[in-house]
């Protein structure tokens, strides 16, 4: 065990260049023979570098006021309406998602009559992945609007992945509706089109790059 | 009442997120949104409520999860930052429209530190302010704070490395 290295308190004071000359010397000697002193420097040699933007003032200031008494009850609040949400949502699916496996990918469901009121479908994941996704198709008279809500749910990593959304027509054809890259916890959401009616569209999928789908949609 | 509408499974575990987490997300998106208080208000519900909707990811990500939080809230922010940028009309002098991201990320960084920072003690936040700030030396600093030379020195010590590990728990900077 390490019994008291007389060095063992000099590495924050080095880094900051804070040893006098004799000590600073001294110091740098005893770093080549000693392995643990190097690791703290080297864990610590990054830190000065974050400061730079800090000012003394900063550090002087109080610390931030306490969060307001209203948080907690708006986040209840908040969390009760995203369950109702959920509710209706998966009610709206009805067993048609539970239903809606890998065999049927390639089946050309047919598509239910053009409601007004469009909502949010959920997406049915294919594979293990942290990704989750909703899409909302809305008929217009140019072709049909595609609303995507995609976010990473899990913690993977670090590693931002890039994922691109498919329409798949009622040949089978492939069209890509757009690109993106989440990091984990992160969030997209973003409009496209297709000039094709909603009934020549036959599903939507997310796919990696490396081409594996993910998350499927039968329209 | 609310309790009522979640369920007392949910309004419990948002309260256990909200007493855990909450203070530290405050103290940090308090110093991005420039002291709109409704908006910082909103970002850390909505963080709230994404590890609420996935609460494994705080398991998976290993203590506190408090790195998760950090990430998320950071993401909610700069996305903000980004639509207003896209909306003139939005663009306060909070965002210079040049470089964006670039200034984005950049004040985050620069408020995650200045939340690490305050966790740390008066003490740790004195001998660095001596040490670093004002740019003394340890023998400067003894004099200053009138503790020996050596306390100056694990102080410092102890100070760097507690503001290093605070900046790793809340995601690391970029």
């Amino acid at each position: 065990m390490t019994t008291s290295d007389p060095f063992q308190h000099d590495d924050a004071a080095y880094v900051l260049g804070a040893l006098s000359e004799p000590e600073h010397e001294a110091f740098e000697a005893h770093l080549v023979t000693c392995a643990a002193c190097t690791l703290r420097v080297n864990t610590l040699t990054a830190v000065p570098k974050l400061l730079a933007d800090i000012t003394a003032g900063d550090l002087a200031k109080p610390a931030a006021e306490s969060e307001p008494d209203t948080l907690l009850p708006g986040l209840l609040r908040r969390a009760a309406s995203a369950r109702r949400r959920q509710r209706w949502l998966v009610t709206g699916l009805g067993g048609l998602a539970a239903a809606c496996l890998i065999a049927l990918a390639v089946t050309v469901w047919p598509s239910a009559p053009a409601s007004d009121r469009p909502h949010p479908q959920a997406m049915t994941a294919l594979t293990a992945s942290p990704v989750q996704a909703t899409a909302a198709l809305i008929d217009h008279k140019w072709g049909t609007q595609i609303d995507l809500d995609c976010y990473a749910t899990s913690y993977a990593g670090s590693a931002r992945v890039t994922y691109s959304l498919q329409l798949i027509d009622r040949h089978g054809t492939a069209h890509e509706l757009g690109t993106w890259t989440l990091e984990p916890g992160g969030e997209t959401t973003f409009t496209s089109g297709t000039a094709l009616p909603r009934d020549q569209i036959s599903s939507l999928q997310i796919t990696r790059a490396n081409g594996t789908t993910i998350l499927h949609l039968s329209t | 009442m609310n309790a009522a509408v979640v369920g007392q499974r949910d309004a419990d575990l948002l309260r256990a997120l909200h007493d855990q987490h909450a203070h530290a997300l405050w103290s940090y998106i308090g110093g991005l949104t420039g002291g709109d208080r409704g908006r910082a208000q909103d970002v850390v519900q909505e963080t709230l409520l994404r590890a609420w909707r996935n609460p494994a990811v705080l398991e998976q990500a290993g203590g506190s999860g408090r790195s998760w939080l950090f990430t998320v809230a950071r993401r909610i922010v700069i996305d903000q930052w980004r639509s207003a940028s896209r909306r003139p009309e939005l663009v306060t002098n909070q965002v210079p429209e040049q470089t964006v991201e670039d200034t984005a990320q950049h004040r985050v960084d620069r408020q995650l530190v200045l939340a690490a920072l305050r966790t740390l003690s008066i003490e740790h936040r004195q001998v660095l302010l001596e040490c670093y700030f004002r740019g003394a030396s340890v023998a400067e600093a003894a004099k200053t704070l009138g503790v020996p030379p050596g306390t100056i020195k694990s102080r410092t010590h102890y100070a760097l490395h507690a503001l290093r590990q605070a900046i790793d728990e809340m995601g690391g900077v970029t």
